[in-house]
């Protein structure tokens, strides 16, 4: 309940988060896909842009991110002080071989490919196009949302009823199982910022998709944020 | 056990609350939604007990009436002019029912809702939701708590845990009929420490004009949200046109009531 009146920057900044919300993160949308794909790059794109990586490409909705403005940057009215990032993982589509794990309902992710994602996919949260400020997998950074499941052993519908399946979330469902950053990461109004997915390998090996079937991972960056004022 | 008994609040614009008769609660209200709507944006606390629970559904609705069960506001749509609150978490719960047997073609009628064993194939478990619907809402719906009209929470609902609920074992459950059971799941961890409470919380003054909103913006399935994945009751898991979900949604936090 303690109330927090103002926050110190490492470089001496006081900044006084009147205005501020701790409830509103900054979110974006990428796309994985099976097979090699060059860097998607979250926050590239605003709200009716284009979602990186999705098939047509599709147009991004409020559901894919909240970011305003024309994209990789943050507008000239908010300021952002990340203190996480959060990432969200949901599987759209079928599989591609049906013999290798009994396939999970949508937007469920089976637990391989889950393993698979965090195995080859690396996440380069940058500001200001100066340097990277993470490097690191994305395992690393729990979702810290979703559902706490109860498997009773149940048959599910991606099967046909055929079989059950284990499904799996990108860490843990609790914000106390995010990471937290210890020095927090500073965004000025203006400044350019991306989130970049790489897959070290190229692609995600042996990710079970179909075609046209899609990976979304929504990026959640967490902390303080000055919004925009009406 | 806290040791301290706080007496103000001073808030991040240099307001000072001081927190005489003020309590520890929660304000909520509820909506009911069929699978399958696809209504792009839902209000909740803009109605009282004695008004009709609003309801979402792809067919036509009758709703219920409200009761202390829906909600516990006084004056909807704002706070009262004795009321004032500090919001520090939204907590969504949700429960599944089954409507009655006409639901799919003509009038949805909420007031059927139910989880008795003999409502129907595929409710086993209900009211506990099915962890394949919860992970619909997860990806489509987002939560947003708008205050003056200015939008002070958003993001999506799986992003604000309930923190508490069913904490149960692996049953493996078969439904009545002798099939499989579902796959039972909860909004988080149902635990407190689960719980996304807010560093600054958001003040709604008296008289002041608040909702809370679930938006559905999402491209899948043509915007329909279809979170009615259960056990058709024998050997098959199917898609369940009667499967509805109430949603109670509470802003929690410091709460200041009205004097009688």
């Amino acid at each position: 309940m303690a109330q927090l009146i103002s926050v110190k920057l490492p470089d001496g900044r006081v900044l006084e988060p009147s205005d501020w919300t701790t409830s509103e993160p900054l979110y974006s949308t990428v796309e994985v896909g099976a097979g090699s794909f060059p860097v998607l790059t979250a926050f590239s794109y605003s709200y009716g842009g284009t979602v990186p990586g999705s098939v047509g490409p599709r147009e991004a909705l409020l559901s894919d991110t909240n970011l305003q403005g024309e994209g990789n940057r943050l507008p000239e009215n908010e300021e952002l002080l990340v203190y996480n990032l959060s990432i969200e993982v949901f599987k759209n589509g079928v599989e591609g071989d049906t013999t290798a794990w009994p396939d999970a309902e949508n937007p469920d992710v089976p637990l391989p490919d889950m393993l698979r994602l965090q195995r080859d996919l690396l996440v380069y949260f940058k500001i200001a196009y100066v340097k990277s400020y993470t490097h690191s997998p994305l395992s690393y950074w729990p979702a810290g949302t979703g559902v706490n499941w109860i498997n009773s052993g149940s048959i599910s519908r991606a099967t046909n009823g055929v079989s059950g399946t284990a499904v799996a979330n990108n860490g843990g469902t609790s914000p106390a199982d995010m990471r937290t950053l210890a020095t927090p990461l500073y965004v000025a109004g203006g400044e350019s910022l991306t989130v970049d997915i790489e897959a070290g390998p190229g692609q995600v090996n042996g990710l079970n998709l179909a075609a046209n079937a899609r990976m979304r991972l929504r990026i959640l960056l967490d902390g303080y944020r000055r919004r925009p004022v009406a | 056990m806290a040791l301290n008994t706080i007496t103000q609040v001073k808030l991040l614009n240099g307001k000072v609350v001081d927190l005489v008769d003020w309590s520890d609660q929660p304000l909520f209200s509820s909506v009911d939604l069929q699978t399958g709507f696809t209504t792009q944006e839902i209000s909740l606390f803009q109605y009282v007990v004695g008004d009709a629970v609003p309801g979402f559904s792809p067919n036509v609705v009758t709703t219920r009436t409200a009761s202390d069960n829906d909600t516990n506001i006084a004056t909807p749509g704002a706070m009262a002019s004795t009321e004032e609150m500090l919001v520090y978490a939204l907590k969504p719960e949700c429960y599944f029912y089954l409507t009655d047997a006409q639901a799919p073609t003509g009038t949805v009628d909420f007031n059927t809702r139910t989880y008795l064993p003999d409502a129907g194939p595929g409710n086993n478990g209900f009211p506990i939701p099915t962890a394949e619907g919860l992970a619909v809402f997860a990806q489509q719906l987002i939560l947003q708590l708008e205050i003056s009209q200015k939008v002070f929470a958003q993001a999506s609902v799986a992003y604000f845990n309930t923190g508490y609920g069913v904490f149960s074992a692996n049953g493996g459950s078969n439904s009545a009929a002798g099939g499989f059971g579902n796959s039972y799941g909860n909004a988080g961890l149902p635990s407190q420490e689960a719980v996304r409470s807010f560093v600054i919380p958001h003040h709604i003054g008296g008289q002041e004009k608040y909702r809370v909103m679930l938006i559905n913006p999402s491209d899948i399935n043509d915007g329909a949200v279809s979170f009615g994945i259960v056990n058709s009751g024998e050997s098959s898991i199917v898609l369940n046109e009667l499967v509805v979900a109430t949603f109670r949604i509470l802003m929690d936090g410091l709460y200041k009531r009205p004097v009688a």
